[in-house]
């Protein structure tokens, strides 16, 4: 017991006879390592050392970015050359007038009559006029549910994002009834152009289409609105439909995001 | 008795000589084992560290662009000079944004642009600003600001940067799974179900060409659950930078200091902005 102490890359001396600063820079380490591995594993100094060493290297590679941002922070930072005062202000005229036109090329892409702007993520809508907002309020739209079919068949019930135009105005619009409204029902599929595919009064009074098949509707669901429960479409709570039936024009844009 | 302590003397002396030479083969042994242990980490700073800091802190061009093309003799730095190159370099920045948020308006995708200057994230549908978040804290890294003058720099953000990837707490698309109801009876069970609210915690950080990362922070203090996520998303970034440093060595090269910009904006604003781009969004920047 006595000699395995002896033997001890660490407890050769008690630590108050340990001399030079080598010693004493190791030796909280070493009790460390005492302390997490068993007292009588013999390390060999340059194992120890070669550990410290890949610890020390895994910390500069992990910290390297922080390490870069603080000696950044440190170093003295590059001065441009000074431009004679006369160029400068010529420049400055320029460039002003460079920065409004581009600005200006910028602004020209709002639309000029009213757009409607969808919020999917948080189910609201805005009417805009002129990059104002006319009419705020909730909608709700896709349900991002993946619904599979068992045969091979699924659908996922999202919003498309982007800009889009309205395509077409419906006033009292009919439900054709895709494969999927009958499959999430529990129902047989009727064959194409079957009556029990087309229902009427579901959509609210009006119904703008905005191509693939996606519309802006009414719905019976009022309490559902500012959630996302539909199959794509944006739904609309009825006032708010005719208002936005009203200001939108066939080829009046959408934006939804 | 003389003898004897002649002895004793001459043992002691060679006692010392061992010991003392001993003693200096153990310092001599000690620092070296010290060098061993710091060495590779003292290279590894210079080279993961130093140098490429050495490399972003280069002088550069004069802001006037007339003034490249002939020789010049430096103006005084006064007050009126440096206020004057701060107006210009305002200017220049500027007119980057304009430029790269006009490209921006012709892509079809949904880009972002993020105006620091007056603390505003935009998202962008085809060169309309469809939603306006106000940003409540930035943070931009050194290299940024130390870059953000150079022309080479200027003429990268003239150009929407392009998303090349992401990392978040939140998924992209909250996609549920849901089998068909065998018979109505089924289907208006499930239809029963109330609907399962979606309370997440919004951190996310964009990687884009040009060594740019942006970070969007959500500003409200996050649940035990969104900080625990957000701490596992840092990890990952470092991991991430980790494995470029150690790339970088193996390849001998100097590795590029990624350039980060962190912004706090409110939860539905990040939740917002995070699921409205797609895989390869543009950003127009404004510093």
């Amino acid at each position: 017991m006595a000699e395995n102490t002896v033997n001890h890359p660490f407890t050769k001396k008690a630590p108050a006879e340990r001399k030079g600063w080598a010693r004493r820079f190791f030796a909280p380490i070493g009790g460390v390592f005492r302390v997490v591995f068993a007292p009588r594993i013999h390390i060999p100094r340059f194992v120890f050392a070669i550990v410290v060493s890949l610890v020390l290297l895994a910390l500069v590679v992990f910290f390297a970015p922080t390490l870069r941002e603080w000696t950044l922070a440190v170093l003295p930072g590059p001065r441009a050359e000074a431009a004679e005062a006369k160029d400068a202000s010529r420049d400055i005229t320029r460039l002003t007038t460079r920065v409004r036109n581009v600005e200006r090329q910028y602004v020209s892409f709002v639309p000029r009559r009213p757009y409607l702007v969808v919020d999917t993520s948080n189910n609201r809508f805005s009417l805009m006029s002129g990059g104002k907002p006319i009419r705020q309020g909730v909608c709700s739209t896709g349900s991002y549910v993946l619904l599979k079919a068992g045969d091979d068949r699924q659908w996922v019930f999202k919003t498309p994002r982007g800009r889009f135009f309205v395509q077409q105005k419906e006033e009292s619009p009919v439900w054709h009834k895709p494969d999927w409204a009958f499959i999430e029902e529990g129902l047989p599929v009727p064959p194409v152009g079957a009556a029990e595919r087309f229902e009427t009064g579901v959509l609210g009074d009006y119904a703008l289409h905005i191509g693939h098949g996606y519309l802006i509707h009414g719905t019976l669901y009022k309490r559902l609105l500012g959630m996302p429960v539909t199959h794509g479409c944006v739904r609309l709570d009825d006032e708010d439909l005719e208002v936005i039936y009203k200001n939108l024009a066939v080829g009046s844009a959408i934006f939804i995001y | 008795m003389n003898l004897v302590t002649g002895t004793d003397t001459n043992d002691t002396a060679e006692r010392d000589r061992t010991g003392k030479r001993s003693r200096i083969l153990h310092r001599v042994g000690a620092i070296a084992l010290v060098i061993v242990a710091v060495l590779p980490a003292m290279a590894a700073f210079v080279f993961l560290v130093a140098l490429p800091a050495g490399r972003l802190s280069q002088r550069h061009q004069p802001l006037s662009q007339t003034s490249v093309e002939r020789p010049t003799t430096p103006a005084r730095a006064d007050s009126t000079t440096r206020q004057r190159d701060a107006q210009l370099s305002g200017l220049r920045r500027d007119e980057a944004f304009w430029n790269a948020r006009v490209e921006l308006a012709k892509q079809e995708t949904i880009g972002l642009a993020v105006d620091l200057v007056d603390s505003i994230a935009s998202l962008d549908i085809r060169g309309v600003p469809v939603r306006n978040c106000k940003i409540r804290r930035i943070e931009i890294s050194n290299a940024i600001r130390r870059l953000q003058d150079r022309g080479d720099f200027r003429g990268r953000i003239s150009k929407p940067l392009v998303v090349r990837a992401e990392e978040a707490t939140l998924p992209k698309e909250p996609i549920r799974v849901t089998e068909a109801p065998k018979d109505t009876i089924e289907a208006m069970k499930a239809a029963a179900k109330p609907l399962p609210s979606e309370e997440v915690d919004v951190f996310f950080t964009l990687y884009f060409d040009g060594n740019l990362a942006l970070a969007v922070r959500q500003f409200e203090k996050p649940s035990s659950r969104g900080f625990r996520r957000n701490t596992l998303l840092r990890l990952k970034e470092n991991l991430r930078q980790a494995k470029k440093a150690v790339f970088a060595i193996v390849h001998s090269q100097v590795p590029q200091h990624e350039m980060r910009i962190e912004v706090a904006v409110s939860r539905e604003d990040a939740k917002a902005i995070y699921r409205a781009l797609g895989p390869k969004a543009g950003l127009a920047l404004r510093l």
